[in-house]
């Protein structure tokens, strides 16, 4: 039986998956268990977060005003002509909330920090870098995985949050504007007060709850299998690249997969399973 | 005298491959200089990457310091490599960080010493390798034979008592060449480390003094000076010597 659970397990650790599920572990553990220099980890995780999430603003912004502003253009200009236009404040928190906000913010963040950390580690490796800091007793996990790692959920819990707000308010104001200069945008005549007191009605204790979890498992996921796939390059060139477009790929699947997994409370709380 | 390092019937082979490294023995007494010398693809440089941990052996004990490495967990290991520098053949700076940061890294990572105290170890290392005029400078903004000597900072920072060395002079011209090997001498005569080296530049090691051994087939002819090793009636040593005087035959260079 043993032989059984350990044939098991370290088929498990060698699988796709579970060597995965080892690094994120070994990312997490660095958190709890401090080894090393506080201050070298510490300035490695501003610069992370500098690049992962300071430097994100404006590209999720501008994607954020824009999807805003379509969902509450197609809300506010249809919803009223069936009969729905109560429902308001509940399509803008299942569409942009609960969806396309954690969703976008972190197919962006995979594509622009996850492939910058595969290319960074995957190189590294070729030039025996990470080899080089093995050498030194330098644990390369808790030396270059951990700051990525913990800047990357950080990054993607704020990323989120501000594209949420950026394309419910600047999708509203620009909605207003086009309001103003265009007689097809009439209907659009919502206050501001009532656009936000639909918005909170319709949220639930569950958009809260999955509104930080959402981030935080997607920044995991996308940090883990971008430096996995970085840190997997052997001494080849060539390999970096694929590595790079694997890391990519393997996110974005990975995140719609666990999109639909984190939907299922959803369906539970409506009796549809 | 007790040994700095000790090799005993090291088997090595990579996957789905003949074994490279078949029965090898040595050891390494405190101050002491082992230069292992061989052709290429004799797995020279395996052999050190064994002795670091970086290669798992299929067979055999390697010793670093008293203690058997195959015994000891991550950690411990990890404890261990702080009295080991390593200088491999390409030198693997880290390529983010200035000259500086990487002489200084495995002091920042120990915490070992204040500010200070790094700062003066970190000057002291690159004065002594006569590189402190590029302290400020990334890898990619200096020459190869910088790198090699930023390397061999890095690798002494730590005050080990162990130095591993791959190829320490391959790529560079005869003078940063000549410059470099006074330089680690220089190193073993002031901190009293010992050292193995691996390099095919049977020259490198004469100038450096020690003993030399001869990867031949796998396994490690007994180590001796050179000298001795000149004498040797071995084929392989023969073809080896023959080899350089064709080289110092065309270069103009020291015949041996």
């Amino acid at each position: 039986m043993t032989g059984l659970l350990n044939w098991l397990g370290l088929r498990y650790r060698r699988s796709y998956v579970g060597q995965l599920t080892e690094l994120g572990l070994q990312a997490s553990w660095c958190a709890v268990h401090k080894v090393g220099n506080r201050k070298q980890a510490m300035e490695h995780l501003i610069t992370q977060i500098y690049f992962t999430g300071v430097e994100a603003i404006p590209l999720v912004a501008f994607l954020a005003l824009i999807i805003g502003s379509a969902t509450i253009l197609q809300a506010a200009t249809v919803m009223p002509k069936i009969g729905a236009g109560d429902y308001f404040g509940n399509v803008m928190v299942l569409v942009v909330v609960r969806e396309v906000g954690p969703l976008f913010t972190a197919f962006l963040v995979a594509g622009r920090t996850g492939s910058a950390l595969s290319t960074y580690l995957g190189n590294m490796k070729v030039q025996q870098e990470i080899d080089a800091l093995k050498t030194m007793g330098v644990d390369p996990v808790r030396y270059l995985v951990f700051p990525s790692f913990a800047a990357t959920v950080i990054s993607m819990f704020c990323l989120t949050v501000i594209f949420n707000l950026v394309a419910i308010f600047g999708g509203y104001l620009v909605v207003k504007v086009l309001s103003v200069f265009l007689t097809d945008f009439a209907d659009v005549q919502m206050s501001l007060s009532l656009f936000l007191e639909r918005i909170l009605a319709s949220m639930g204790v569950m958009d809260g709850v999955l509104g930080i979890i959402k981030p935080v498992f997607f920044g995991m996921v996308v940090s883990v299998i971008a430096c996995f796939h970085g840190m997997a390059v052997s001494n080849d060139i060539r390999e970096v690249p694929k590595a790079t477009t694997n890391g990519v790929v393997n996110s974005f699947v990975c995140i719609t997969l666990f999109d639909v997994i984190f939907a299922l409370p959803f369906l539970v709380n409506i009796g549809l399973i | 005298m007790s040994v700095i390092a000790s090799v005993h019937n090291l088997r090595f082979s990579y996957p789905g491959q003949e074994a490279v490294l078949r029965r090898v023995n040595f050891h390494v007494l405190p101050g002491q200089i082992l230069v292992i010398c061989g052709l290429s693809g004799q797995g020279k440089s395996t052999l050190l990457r064994l002795l670091i941990g970086l290669e798992k052996p299929d067979a055999g004990v390697i010793r670093l310091l008293g203690r058997d490495i195959a015994t000891l967990n991550a950690v411990e290991f990890n404890d261990l490599k702080r009295e080991v520098g390593f200088v491999f053949q390409n030198p693997a700076l880290i390529s983010t960080k200035t000259i500086f940061e990487n002489v200084a890294l495995p002091l920042i990572y120990h915490n070992i010493g204040d500010e200070d105290e790094i700062r003066y170890r970190v000057d002291n290392a690159l004065e002594m390798l006569l590189i402190k005029e590029f302290q400020h400078q990334y890898p990619a903004n200096v020459s190869l034979g910088i790198l090699k000597r930023a390397a061999v900072a890095r690798a002494m920072i730590m005050r080990p008592k162990l130095i591993l060395m791959d190829e320490p002079t391959a790529g560079l011209d005869r003078i940063s060449r000549s410059v470099l090997l006074a330089l680690i001498a220089n190193i073993r005569r002031i901190n009293h480390v010992s050292m193995v080296l691996v390099t095919h530049d049977l020259l490198a090691a004469r100038e450096l003094g020690g003993e030399i051994g001869v990867l031949k087939e796998g396994e490690l002819l007994q180590p001796m000076n050179f000298e001795q090793l000149k004498n040797c009636q071995d084929s392989f040593v023969e073809f080896l010597f023959r080899q350089l005087e064709e080289e110092a035959a065309m270069t103009g260079g020291t015949p041996a």
